[in-house]
């Protein structure tokens, strides 16, 4: 309620301002226009605002005594036993190195708390593609021996990908869910410390009217100057913004899909989801599931909390400007299908109905920003070019003289750019007075990050801007805008980052050529989205550069506290002395016939009676294989045969006896040889 | 200059027996070129074949443990909260 009053209050000022400002007062539909998205985008940003001052005051004041955490003391939680937990990791196509060694570091950090017992790890793969999933179970079957986990991590992949994650997750609890009592729901990129999950366990044994606890997974182990930003940004302003969030949601908060732990029961119960059933984005399977599942555990009487101080959680960040928009394309979709649930799921709780428009306005807003700037061109448009309207509107008995205030309209920027930074600076005071400074490098180290974040981050602002509205405008008219493909490698090509911001560009040379023709004053006024744009691709590549951001590294910006002081997880994860599942010379699939331990593996993994047709194909594939080599094979006949535990058997034993002048003879001479001899299995 | 035929069974048994995890001591590097002396003398076969044939019968392969790919099923269901 105080929050409500607070951004509707401030809105209301600010509106009034606008109107102060604007040349007729509204009284043209233009400036009517302007108004009511000036006072949506006001109070949008106000809401992000309280809740930074909130969260500062918070802190400040030692804590939310509310918060789920500091109900129980560590004294009681210790002696809490464990309810048994999986530890569900649903990925597709995601590096197998970099996925299990983060599954190994929370495993091994779990068992070093001694109650390993209470956990099971399921790895469930949605990947298509042989490559990717024959590498998957090598790697199960290379890190089960490595931390002995045989029967305790397990791999499970779906044939049918139906519904996304969320029916990858249902999947797993129709058929182990009712082993549980808890699940523990981790990303691909998810490191958790084993002292967290256990405390997360504990506190639901000890709240049984909690579904689902919430962690505020913190951004780590960014190598690109982007990711590196995105991290530091985190760490620095998330413990405001997340202490706001949870003092305000209390026991109503949302659900983020990962990194969380949620009672496993009333989530089969109550949190199924349906597919939607309107028109367009609004039908079909539900992609952003996480806020739904929320919503309904609560509509099921169950809390949902997000308790910031369970500490140790991890995530990383998209390494490049590139791969985050290709995200935030899915989001966007995703979170605009919540419009349907908002308006017409029953019986839901108004802060989750509130955490679907604030999920929603996430995206929208851009849209929102962009249409303003297109009414603030055509209503300056109209001022410079059109003759002065004295009666614009309707008639009336007294001319309107339009009135230009130009300090007024210098004083609502100012009081915008206010409520957009302001956080930003109580983070730094934050940070300075808790005795946090060192963790960031010293008092010069952070100042000069946040000054450099902000610039970033406003050089970001309008790019974003414009990849949200298209999102948006491809998602409710069920349309594609490509301009480019997508870059998906470690760093952003300056081709591919030409073609991508070129749109982006030439329309704020435009606009900015036009302003300046139209008038200098609302030049001026553009520049802050214009350069960025102008600017967007060179941004995009310089930074996805890798050796960038570990320059920045070294020159003491945007470090963060678990690279002052050190992080075990991190340290494990970065060992990287995961064994390859197969050599990069090879592909999964010829070391899956070659390799007489993961022949075995696969084989397990495979169906073993096809028929008919079917088994005529596969007969058909393996001579084929067998004659011309697994070059003769595309990706899903390799698909076919890899999934075929009597043919990838057979293949194994030809191959062996293959004379040395042909294809698999070629394969054996040569690349296994050299991987057997580097890596060997045992 | 391409490699004589016994040197390339005896690589592709060494590498076979390497792949399992078999330390090759003196005593089972003879055995092996007993397999290859074999393979080179019987007429039937060609000796790659017959010496990878033959290999898993003459040499002790060890187990490979296969972990459990996943636990007992325990069947439950999935609701929507329709009852609420």
């Amino acid at each position: 309620m105080c929050l409500t009053l607070l951004v509707l209050g401030q809105t209301g000022l600010g509106v009034y301002v606008m109107v102060s400002v604007l040349p007729y007062h509204g009284g043209k539909w233009v400036e009517q226009g302007l108004i009511v998205l000036f006072a949506i985008l006001f109070a949008w940003i106000s809401v992000g605002f309280w809740i930074g001052v909130f969260g500062f005051l918070i802190r400040r004041l030692g804590g939310d005594r509310q918060s789920l955490v500091r109900r129980h003391p560590d004294s009681v939680l210790e002696k809490v036993p464990l309810g048994p937990t999986a530890v569900v990791m649903p990925i597709y196509h995601e590096p197998v190195r970099r996925t299990l060694g983060g599954l190994r570091a929370i495993y091994q950090s779990l068992q070093e708390t001694g109650q390993l017992e209470h956990f099971d790890f399921f790895i469930l793969s949605d990947s298509r593609d042989p490559e990717y999933w024959l590498n998957e179970q090598a790697g199960w079957y290379r890190l089960c021996e490595e931390l002995k986990a045989f029967g305790r991590l397990f791999y499970r992949r779906r044939t049918l990908n139906m519904h996304y994650k969320s029916g990858n997750i249902a999947d797993f609890l129709r058929r182990w869910g009712r082993r549980y009592r808890y699940m523990i729901v981790l990303d691909a990129d998810s490191l958790m410390q084993g002292e967290t999950l256990v405390r997360m366990v504990r506190l639901m044994e000890l709240e049984p009217r909690v579904g689902i606890l919430q962690t505020n997974p913190s951004i780590v182990n960014g190598k690109s100057l982007f990711a590196r930003v995105q991290q530091f940004a985190n760490h620095a302003y998330s413990p405001l913004f997340s202490t706001g969030l949870a003092a305000i949601q209390l026991g109503e908060a949302a659900y983020w899909g990962h990194n969380a732990i949620i009672r496993v029961e009333p989530f089969m119960g109550h949190c199924g989801l349906r597919r939607l059933t309107g028109p367009g984005v609004f039908g079909g399977s539900i992609s952003s599931h996480d806020f739904v599942e929320a919503a309904y555990m609560g509509r099921a009487g169950y809390e949902v909390w997000l308790e910031p101080e369970l500490a140790y959680s991890y995530e990383e960040s998209p390494p490049t400007l590139v791969d985050e928009l290709t995200r935030d394309k899915r989001w966007a979709k995703g979170n605009l299908q919540h419009l349907w649930l908002l308006l017409f799921a029953p019986r839901l709780r108004l802060a989750h109905r509130m955490a679907f428009l604030n999920g929603i306005l996430s995206y929208v807003a851009s849209a929102l920003w962009l249409a303003f700037l297109m009414l603030a061109t055509l209503e300056t448009t109209q001022l410079v070019l059109w003759p002065i309207n004295y009666f614009p509107d309707e008639p009336r008995l007294f001319p309107l003289w339009p009135e230009w205030r130009p300090q007024w309209a210098l004083g609502l920027a100012g009081g915008t750019l206010f409520l957009l930074f302001f956080p930003k600076l109580l983070a730094l005071l934050d940070i300075l007075l808790s005795g946090r400074k060192q963790d960031y490098g010293g008092l010069g180290a952070v100042g000069r990050s946040i000054l450099l974040e902000m610039l970033i981050s406003a050089l970001l602002a309008p790019i974003r801007m414009l990849a949200h509205s298209r999102y948006v405008i491809e998602a409710l008219f069920n349309v594609t805008l490509r301009w480019a493909g997508q870059n998906r490698s470690e760093e952003t090509g300056w081709l591919d980052a030409i073609a991508n911001q070129a749109p982006g560009t030439l329309l704020a040379l435009v606009w900015a050529g036009f302003a300046l023709w139209l008038d200098p004053m609302f030049f001026y006024w553009s520049l802050p989205v214009a350069i960025p744009l102008i600017l967007a691709a060179p941004t995009s590549v310089l930074l996805s550069r890798i050796e960038l951001g570990q320059s920045f590294r070294r020159a003491g910006f945007f470090l963060i506290p678990e690279e002052v002081k050190g992080c075990n997880l991190l340290e494990e994860l970065e060992s990287d002395n995961l064994p390859q599942a197969h050599q990069a010379s090879q592909s999964a699939f010829v070391q899956a016939v070659l390799h007489p331990v993961l022949n075995r593996v696969h084989g397990a993994f495979a169906r073993r009676h096809p028929q008919g047709a079917k088994l005529k194909r596969i007969e058909a594939l393996r001579e084929r294989c067998l004659a011309r080599g697994p070059a003769s094979l595309n990706s899903y006949d390799i698909g076919l045969v890899a999934q075929h535990s009597e043919t990838l058997e057979w293949l194994h034993r030809q191959a062996w006896c293959s004379p040395p002048d042909s294809p698999w003879g070629k394969e054996l001479d040569n690349g296994f040889r050299h991987s057997i001899r580097h890596h060997p299995w045992q | 200059m391409q490699r004589p035929i016994s040197e390339q069974v005896l690589m592709r048994v060494h590498s076979y027996l390497e792949a399992n995890g078999i330390e090759l001591t003196p005593e089972l590097s003879l055995r092996a070129m007993k397999l290859v002396e074999d393979a080179l003398v019987q007429p039937d076969q060609a000796p790659m074949a017959f010496a990878m044939t033959e290999l898993p019968r003459q040499f002790p392969l060890p187990p490979i443990p296969l972990p459990p790919a996943f636990p007992p099923l325990a069947r439950g269901s999935i609701g929507y909260g329709d009852g609420l």
